[in-house]
């Protein structure tokens, strides 16, 4: 079994998973939520399958030179794809409720076939600047923290519409305001400390291999600028006492410049990260 | 005036709008080109909006005076607010805070239950022994007939918010001292040859080092069947007052070397001459095989008549590795043109060849080695404020926090006990936490009833 096979079973599941919760949210019918979420999972173990085959595969096919599968743009799709359902089914875990996967289930199927259909799949050696130990834990806090804030953002478009979605609210189907509010501060609280360290170990990595700590690359520059927007986030709400719908924008705001982060500067801008790019 | 411009500073009001304008400077800086020379920048704006950007600073951001300036009040309102901090944190500390109610938040927890036969001293004493252990020492208050108390845990880490705020100042001040008192630079190094001086990446005059900084050799190994360097190396001598110091040091990417607080990494590196290729030369009609040393569009006479050219060579072709394009121009007009692999000699038996057999011995490339140089002062306070950043954020915001008030209300034949709670736990739910205590707490007044 190849890791590319698993990752098309991976995205069936998530197909039949997103199928069976719109039949859900149309019929209201439980036996398809749980459907879902069971399709949803069959996809993460599928995911986590070909992540470690796909590890395991660049050793039988670089020898000594394997690396983790953190290292370009399809593979940060995959790793992508596989946090977001990771903080999907922590949140399941906590909460067990039948649409909080209304979000996180296309996110993730649309992260995967973005990687099947446009990005460069083959595995191929480390360049010498990669070849670090910082690698996996930079690269792995980054995203880890990409998915907590993609959570966080959807709990806050969720709150942003609340009115359109009241009568899901009431049938105990989405999370009610008052958990949104809870998933949306705990989301982004862990996405920061994600953040955080997943910057300060890319500074530490790029003071061995580039000579400088911080360089103002766009790729270190777009990182700064969504940890301010989060860091303002944190402020406007312990010491200002923001809360709902404004402080859903803010968030909102910072996914989006956690977006651009991503694949607005790995696509766009040229600079000392551009492994990540197509 | 100045006590007003004062508080405005310390104010968290002026701390969004800083946070935002650094993220709207910072955003300017990675859309604008930075660091280009003039030239550039008037064929991309002409001639009066370049020299007007310029002016603003839009083509050098972060180092611009207004996005300094910004950083700047950012340190300077931090300070401030922080030092503002102090008191309240004092005070809730120490205070005894009302207890939270179901509009308040929505992490609260209570459930009120009754126990009879006993007085509400003798109750308020068998809870605070029953939260001894788990809580610091309870508080208590009393109002009329009615007892309440407060406990709570991890209070300290709301402190954290100070460790924070101070990890970001040294951060910042490590940058000030790097930027005022640090130089980064390059040396461009031919191999066996020894650099006195850098050349600073910002440009201006070459900063003399005060020791020798000598190439020793150069290598570069490619992945196999790729282009693709797996690893460069340079190995330099270090020479001081007429000794060499330090001796055939590697440096590699990813491992730098250091030197009286210099720091020196692997940048890049080149040809520095064409490459010296010896190829291998058998015909029938020559008695041995012919040897020869060359560069590429180098020729060399044959022993029986005619010319050996190097075409081309490259280290790596393809996935073939170290190929040479060789060409033979033989009595007659006849021009042979031959691939010569060195990893794969059964290629170079083909036929069509006039009975010539060529081999790539082997082949020498000079190279010149670019070394960075970097001295930065401020590191260790940065790395000192990273470290205190990544554990004060993690202790602020993940460690177990809890806080529970008991409420003993004395009825006409019993007392009505509530237990409310507030808190954060990483991996045990605030309302699981509650019921469980909120049920032994039960238990243990009714055993002493």
């Amino acid at each position: 079994m190849s890791s590319t096979v698993l990752i098309n079973a991976a995205t069936l599941f998530l197909f039949g998973a997103l199928l069976c919760l719109l039949l859900f949210a149309v019929g209201g019918k439980h036996r398809f939520g749980n459907w879902a979420q069971a399709a949803a999972a069959a996809g993460f173990l599928a995911l986590t399958g070909a992540l470690l085959l796909r590890w395991r595969e660049s050793y039988r096919l670089l020898g000594g030179e394997g690396h983790i599968p953190l290292t370009n743009f399809y593979e940060s799709l995959l790793f992508f794809a596989w946090a977001l359902l990771l903080v999907h089914f922590l949140l399941q875990l906590r909460f067990r409720l039948p649409l909080l996967g209304t979000m996180a289930i296309p996110s993730a199927l649309l992260a995967l076939l973005a990687a099947q259909w446009s990005a460069d799949a083959a595995i191929r050696p480390l360049v010498p600047a990669l070849k670090s130990n910082w690698l996996t834990f930079h690269v792995a806090t980054c995203f880890l923290g990409y998915a907590a804030f993609a959570a966080g953002a959807a709990a806050a478009m969720l709150l942003v519409a609340r009115k359109s979605q009241a009568s899901k609210m009431e049938k105990g189907l989405l999370p009610g305001p008052e958990l949104l509010e809870e998933i949306h501060l705990q989301a982004v609280t862990v996405g920061f400390l994600l953040l955080t360290l997943g910057i300060l170990t890319g500074s530490a990595w790029a003071h061995g291999a580039w000579g400088s700590y911080w360089s103002w690359d766009p790729k270190e520059t777009w990182s700064l600028i969504v940890w301010l927007i989060y860091a303002a986030w944190l402020h406007a709400r312990l010491s200002r006492g923001w809360s709902g719908k404004r402080l859903a924008w803010l968030s909102l705001l910072g996914f989006a410049a956690t977006l651009f982060c991503w694949l607005g500067v790995n696509l766009l801008l040229p600079g000392l990260h551009s492994y990540g790019g197509m | 005036m100045t006590e007003r411009l004062l508080r405005t500073l310390a104010s968290l009001r002026v701390t969004l709008p800083l946070l935002f304008g650094l993220a709207l400077g910072a955003l300017l800086g990675t859309v604008m080109p930075q660091n280009l020379g003039e030239a550039d920048y008037l064929r991309l704006f002409g001639p009066t909006l370049a020299p007007l950007l310029g002016m603003l600073g839009l083509f050098d951001v972060y180092r611009s005076p207004w996005f300094i300036t910004l950083l700047g009040l950012l340190a300077l309102n931090l300070c401030l607010c922080t030092w503002r901090l102090v008191p309240a944190l004092r005070r809730t500390l120490r205070e005894f805070p009302p207890a939270p109610t179901a509009a308040r938040t929505g992490r609260h927890f209570s459930e009120p239950f009754s126990v009879t036969g006993l007085s509400p001293e003798e109750a308020a004493r068998a809870v605070e022994t029953f939260l001894a252990n788990r809580f610091s020492p309870l508080r208590r208050r009393q109002e009329g007939e009615t007892i309440h108390l407060f406990a709570q845990r991890g209070a300290w880490t709301r402190l954290a918010v100070i460790t924070i705020h101070g990890s970001v100042l040294l951060i910042l001040a490590g940058g000030a001292a790097g930027l005022l008192w640090g130089f980064q630079g390059y040396a461009v190094i031919r191999e066996g040859e020894t650099a006195h001086e850098l050349l600073p990446t910002r440009g201006g005059k070459p900063l003399p080092l005060g020791f020798g900084l000598r190439c020793d050799d150069f290598s570069v190994a490619f992945h196999e069947g790729h282009r693709l360097p797996r690893e460069f190396k340079s190995r330099v001598s270090i020479l001081e007052g007429g000794q060499t110091v330090v001796e055939r040091q590697p440096i590699t990417v990813n491992a730098p070397l250091g030197y009286r607080g210099i720091r020196f990494y692997q940048s890049n590196y080149g040809p520095a001459a064409p490459p010296q290729v010896t190829l291998q030369i058998r015909h029938p009609s020559l008695p041995h095989p012919w040897e020869q040393t060359l560069a590429p569009g180098e020729n060399r006479p044959l022993p029986g008549g005619g010319t050996l050219r190097l075409l081309r060579f490259s280290p790596t072709f393809r996935e073939f590795g170290p190929t040479a394009l060789a060409e033979l121009l033989l009595p007659g007009n006849q021009e042979l043109t031959l691939p010569v692999f060195k990893n794969h000699p059964e290629l170079s038996d083909h036929h069509g060849g006039g009975g010539f057999r060529l081999k790539l011995v082997g082949f020498r490339q000079p190279y010149y080695t670019v070394l960075l140089a970097g001295y930065d002062p401020g590191v260790g306070l940065v790395w000192a404020g990273f470290l205190l950043l990544g554990g004060g954020l993690a202790t602020a915001l993940l460690w177990p926090r809890r806080r529970i008030w008991i409420s003993i209300v004395a009825g006409r034949d019993r007392l009505d006990i509530a237990v409310t709670g507030e808190g954060r736990h990483p991996l045990r739910p605030e309302e699981a936490f509650l019921a469980t205590l909120s049920h032994e707490l039960r238990r243990r007044l009714a055993k002493g009833s």
